[in-house]
């Protein structure tokens, strides 16, 4: 009954001076699903790239046998074609082409170079009901949400009918709902037969679904586990190195007075005119406090707090700040009253790549180390230095390049930036995506302290563990409007969930 | 710091010792190369040109682009030439009208690419053949002359043989590298190239520097083409017409990064250089001036790929 469709034997990969794969073993079963656990930086999307063909067989050492055959796969395509199929972490479609088309991209229906356009859309209609995803496939890519882009790239990979499939962390940008139905889907391909390689921070999905657990540290295979034998404890502590005591930190929650408050604030889509994604949304924060925003991406949870710190433009509402009206119409203006902005991807809006830790540490607080538009070099190392320190930023120094950090230490310092001047109200857009276990919990610890010294904070997460263990009150937002707050002994999982869908449907 | 170092050196020691390899090869080749009259002579031709390519530097830092320096320079010129040789007006007043002039070509770039979603190589193409055009308007392709001889020996004055625009050069090289170094402005104009978006978002007025930029660098083409002027004693409707590109050329060469988020002075130093020396050395190794244009066009193509590679490997990092 055992039969191994995969085996991937002292895989060794080198970048430079730099090991990332160091003789990495792996045995994957047909019909189970096989996750792969690791830190950022462990090697696992690396491992994956080596599987896929994304790497050439000339750049690494090491044998991988499909079936028990030997392969050499010199592109994506030659592992296409043993029925290896990959989904990235990031989803790469094609943003201005149908949905149809970037579903069958390289071979589209028809002879002698046209398209049958009709038969394309019936068969990718197929291909979407069998994710259950109900979108038009003539639907132009980009005006499908994030999340439902990911699902057309799994219903691609799908199409091709593959033996073995790789998911690289495929939650990431979906909501708890929509990860529960991928994972519904997951379950139907194992019992098909199909081995299932997931690589995932989340250790909920590995104890959930998984049936086999393999750890990477350090480019290096630590432990393989078949589930029943193991335990999340172990699995953390094989991944860091270390044991970690305890996930989230103790929190003494005492609020002060309302720090800000945001009434009746409307967003309107900028495409559509009319159309709003934020709907009447009130809410406040207070000192001290941390205040969650729940809801499913899409909900308005971004786009409320992006327009209420000046990123976007605000239809109307209007925002106090320490009891009074304030006016932001940029960023600098949130910024003068001592707001700030944690977005939700740091690489497209968090850091400035090429530069070091410490000139990305001081970019919003330059008035501070400068007099008369020249910097003073030695305040402005001391103020870096400082938040370097606070952060426990792991870096050689802080003139070190921030592109060669890790993700979790580009999150620092993207914290950084702000906490290097005096900020009131913080608002996290997603705090702890994509960065690893022990970042994470460092994460959280510098958001209970930052509360303790009263900076009232609001977060918005999709990872519903984090949100109910850190926020003292949670307000749950769905198609853009307020559906209710918990507070207290309210605040669980299910009640964020039953609030979510209350009025749906 | 050891590593930062490490690196940026390496970016400029690679084109320092392509320049050095260059000369010694032409030197080899014509041992007249090696002549301090020849080398003067470099190195006048590489201070005129050195103000555009600070300026080209700082805009392509910030992101955007300026295909217009050379004639801005040659209109700048011009403008200056006629009121100031032709029309016989005081001196200071052709000079800040010549300076008017060149604010005013920074900033409708400017304010165009920081506005409109146009890309900056098309409105700044479209810029330099507005300012040919009206070069033609202006002089009607004859020269502008009647200098006094005061104003001449600006540009062709010396001291110990040493052109005076040397050190003018020096002047204003040592400026832009304390001003990308150590102000704040510098500072900006680099994050934004490195990532726009995050600079909005750290309070930054995006828009406003960008034009500020496009103004800075016309203004210094400006000045080139003054100081063209002065050094030749007479304004020329031909000037800074290779400038245009070579100019960007010599800031790809020299390690900016046509990506923005990256200004070398001492790179540009070096890339200015070697486009001067080219010049030279083909002279002097007897090829065809027709030809010189096919090598500079080559030279910017591996820089740019070059360039491109450089990046590539950043990412794989």
């Amino acid at each position: 009954m055992e039969n191994v469709v995969l085996e991937m034997r002292s895989v060794t990969k080198t970048f430079g001076a730099v090991k990332a794969l160091d003789g990495v073993d792996l045995k994957v079963y047909a019909g189970e699903i096989h996750t792969i656990c690791g830190e950022n930086g462990a090697g696992k999307s690396t491992l994956m790239k080596v599987l896929s063909g994304a790497y050439p067989h000339t750049s690494y050492t090491g044998e991988i046998y499909v079936d028990g055959e030997k392969c050499l796969f010199t592109s994506p395509r030659d592992a296409e074609d043993k029925g290896i199929a990959m989904i990235y972490q990031e989803v790469n479609m094609h943003l201005n082409i149908s949905v149809a088309e970037n579903l069958f991209l390289n071979d589209w229906f028809g002879k002698h170079g046209f398209v049958n356009w009709r038969e394309m859309y019936a068969e990718a209609r197929k291909c979407l009901d069998e994710i259950g995803l109900n979108i038009d496939p003539r639907t132009q890519m980009r005006q499908l949400s994030t999340s439902e882009q990911q699902l057309v790239s799994i219903a691609r990979a799908l199409h091709r009918d593959p033996k073995i499939l790789i998911l690289d962390e495929p939650t990431s940008p979906l909501t708890e709902v929509e990860s529960q139905r991928l994972f519904e889907l997951i379950l139907r391909l194992r019992s098909r037969g199909v081995a299932c390689i997931l690589i995932t921070h989340k250790m909920h999905e590995v104890f959930t679904y998984s049936d086999r657990v393999d750890v990477l540290r350090d480019g290096r295979s630590v432990a393989a586990h078949l589930r029943e034998e193991t335990n999340e404890d172990e699995i953390v502590s094989e991944m860091v190195g270390r044991k970690i005591e305890s996930y989230y930190p103790e929190r003494h929650n005492h609020p002060g007075d309302i720090a800000l408050e945001v009434q009746h604030a409307f967003v309107e889509n900028p495409f559509v005119a009319g159309r709003y994604m934020v709907k009447d949304v009130s809410f406040n924060v207070r000192k001290g406090e941390i205040v969650g925003l729940a809801g499913l991406v899409g909900a308005g949870r971004s786009e409320t707090l992006n327009a209420i710190f000046g990123k976007t433009k605000l239809s109307s509402g209007e925002i106090y700040k320490d009891g009074k009206k304030i006016h932001i119409r940029s960023t600098h203006d949130a910024i003068s009253h001592r707001i700030a902005l944690l977005t939700e991807d740091r690489k497209t809006d968090g850091f400035v790549p090429g530069m070091t830790i410490r000139e990305n540490l001081t970019l919003a607080s330059m008035k501070a180390c400068s007099r008369h538009g020249f910097f003073d070099a030695k305040k402005e190392r001391e103020i870096a230095e400082k938040t370097f320190q606070r952060l426990n930023i792991k870096a050689p120094s802080i003139e070190f390049n921030v592109s060669n950090l890790s993700g979790g230490n580009q999150q620092k310092v993207v914290l950084g930036k702000w906490l290097s001047r005096d900020v009131d109200v913080l608002f996290l857009d997603e705090p702890t995506r994509g960065i690893d276990v022990g970042a994470k919990t460092e994460i959280y610890k510098i958001m209970a302290d930052l509360a303790e010294g009263g900076m009232a904070i609001v977060m918005i997460s999709s990872e519903m563990p984090e949100l109910v263990s850190m926020s003292d009150r949670i307000y749950v937002l769905a198609e853009g409007e307020l559906r209710g707050e918990l507070t207290g002994e309210e605040i669980s999982q299910e009640g964020i969930m039953a609030l979510i869908s209350k009025t749906e449907g | 710091m050891n590593i930062f170092r490490k690196i940026t050196s390496y970016r400029e020691s690679m084109i320092i010792i392509i320049f050095l390899l260059l000369c010694a090869v032409t030197t080899i080749v014509n041992p007249a190369f090696i002549r301090s009259r020849n080398l003067i002579s470099i190195a006048r031709s590489v201070s005129l040109d050195l103000l555009p390519a600070i300026g080209v530097t700082l805009v392509i830092a910030c992101g955007s682009m300026d295909l217009s320096c050379g004639a801005t320079l040659g209109l700048v010129g011009i403008v200056f030439g006629y009121l100031y040789g032709m029309q016989g007006m005081n001196i200071w007043l052709a000079f800040a009208v010549a300076m008017v002039v060149s604010v005013a070509i920074g900033a409708v770039i400017g304010v165009i690419v920081a506005n409109l979603n146009v890309h900056p190589m098309i409105v700044s193409l479209a810029m330099q053949k507005v300012c040919r055009g009206l070069i033609d308007v202006i002089a009607g392709g004859r020269s502008m002359t009647g200098f006094s001889d005061a104003f001449n020996e600006i540009g062709q004055g010396t001291l110990f043989d040493i052109p005076y625009t040397i050190f003018y050069a020096l002047v204003f090289l040592i400026l832009a590298v304390i001003f990308t170094k150590r102000t704040v402005c510098g500072r900006i104009f680099i994050a934004i190239g490195g990532n726009r978006e995050a600079t909005r978002l750290c309070g930054i007025n995006v828009k406003r520097y960008k034009v500020v930029v496009h103004i800075i660098c016309s203004v210094l083409a400006g000045l080139s083409g003054i100081m063209l002027a002065s050094r030749l004693g007479s304004a020329q409707p031909t000037a800074g017409t290779s400038q245009d590109l070579n100019v960007v050329a010599a800031c790809i060469l020299g390690g900016n990064s046509l990506a923005g988020g990256v200004a070398t002075m001492v790179g540009t130093l070096v890339g200015v250089a070697i486009m001067a020396t080219i010049t030279v050395a083909l002279t002097m190794m007897r090829v065809s001036a027709y030809w010189q244009n096919v090598c500079v066009g080559v030279i910017l193509i591996i820089a740019v790929c070059m360039d491109d590679i450089k990046n590539m490997a950043k990412l794989k990092a």
